[in-house]
């Protein structure tokens, strides 16, 4: 129940933050969708799983901010190797072993392997993910498992503060 | 009147560096070898190239409504790309695509 | 004069991508160009918006992110289910 309100009110928030026009009937219909909305989603069963979503670490901004000078370190890197006339490029596949205990924090890591270009994680097993990389560098870049720490800690923080 | 300039010129360096990472990501879908590497290149306009767009285009609306939904809309390209990278790369792999790898042959040549 | 360039590289890379989709020799390859070309358009939608003086074309940047990112899921699940992985 106290998921539904919560899940309505973010609703309701979004659209008075996105509609722009504050007319009575515009808000009262927006109040209407909002409700409809919570209220399907009980049925769809999903609101329990969805939960932890909610709580971010207040850590969590630090490493947006360091995952963002990664994507551009990287991207530069991914672009020199996409616009060298004759493409010094050497695909590799290779396990990268996981340490982190929630699925949050598994997916968060998986997601920013993927977002970094020029690692893509092709497949999630019980203990490592496979990675395909675009060259032995970036490779190695991400087997020294300083993003992987980084997340850990990150996973560690938000689950004390539950 | 020069905080406004200094606004343009700011948002034209940042268009214009996403537009470059775009171009590259294109170039990358037509010069490399196979899928997995092809997805790399799709992911870098994805980031960089929208970001930087995205970015430049929120310099010039200014502290608005605009604004706010070019932020939402960043946000979404950020949550559902890598998603649907990895579902494209999973399925890619189910339905027997093998990466391309230098070969020891090539490896020599080059 | 900012937004015409920014929509001329978005052109110039969504021909890219189109000949990608074409040539493409799996069906993923077909797949990852149109979801790329999607990308970009959402970005054209919203450059085009600034560039006819009506912002409101953000809106429906939004909407199609979100059904672009559906789209490719959905196609995806057909293709997987076509070859038997459930």
């Amino acid at each position: 129940m106290l998921h539904t309100i919560r899940l309505f009110i973010m609703l309701f928030g979004i659209w008075l933050a996105l509609s722009g026009h504050y007319t009575p009937l515009l808000i009262i219909a927006g109040g209407i969708c909002a409700l409809l909305c919570a209220l399907i989603s009980i049925r769809m069963d999903f609101i329990d799983q969805f939960h932890p979503f909610i709580k971010i670490s207040w850590k969590a901004p630090i490493y947006w901010l360091w995952l963002t000078i990664e994507i551009f370190k990287s991207g530069i890197n991914v672009s020199y190797l996409i616009l060298h006339p004759r493409m010094p490029i050497s695909p590799c596949v290779d396990k990268v072993y996981t340490k982190q205990k929630t699925e949050i924090g598994l997916v968060t890591y998986a997601n920013s392997i993927t977002l970094t270009p020029g690692t893509l994680t092709t497949s999630l097993k019980d203990n490592y993910f496979e990675i395909h990389a675009l060259s032995h560098t970036l490779m190695e870049d991400l087997k020294s498992d300083e993003m992987g720490n980084k997340v850990c800690e990150l996973e560690q923080n938000s689950r004390d503060e539950l | 009147m020069t905080e406004s300039l200094t606004l343009n010129i700011l948002s034209w360096i940042s268009v214009i560096t996403g537009c470059f990472f775009v171009i590259t990501g294109g170039l990358g879908l037509i010069r490399l070898p196979d899928v997995f590497s092809r997805i790399h290149a799709a992911g870098i306009t994805d980031t960089l190239g929208a970001g930087f767009i995205i970015l430049g285009l929120m310099l010039q609306g200014g502290l608005s409504f605009v604004t706010l939904k070019l932020a939402l809309v960043m946000i979404f390209i950020i949550f559902t790309s890598p998603t649907a990278s990895h579902a494209l790369a999973n399925a890619a792999i189910l339905g027997g695509q093998r990466p391309w790898l230098k070969t020891a042959k090539e490896e020599k040549k080059s | 004069m900012i937004y015409l360039v920014l929509c001329a590289a978005l052109l110039f890379t969504i021909i890219l991508g189109l000949t990608r989709a074409f040539l493409g020799p799996s069906i993923y390859d077909r797949v990852l160009a149109v979801n790329s070309i999607g990308t970009k358009t959402v970005l054209i939608i919203a450059a085009l918006g600034f560039l006819m003086g009506r912002p409101d074309f953000t809106d429906i940047a939004l909407l199609y992110a979100l059904l672009n990112f559906i789209g490719t899921i959905a196609v995806l699940k057909y293709v997987r289910r076509q070859q038997g992985h459930n």
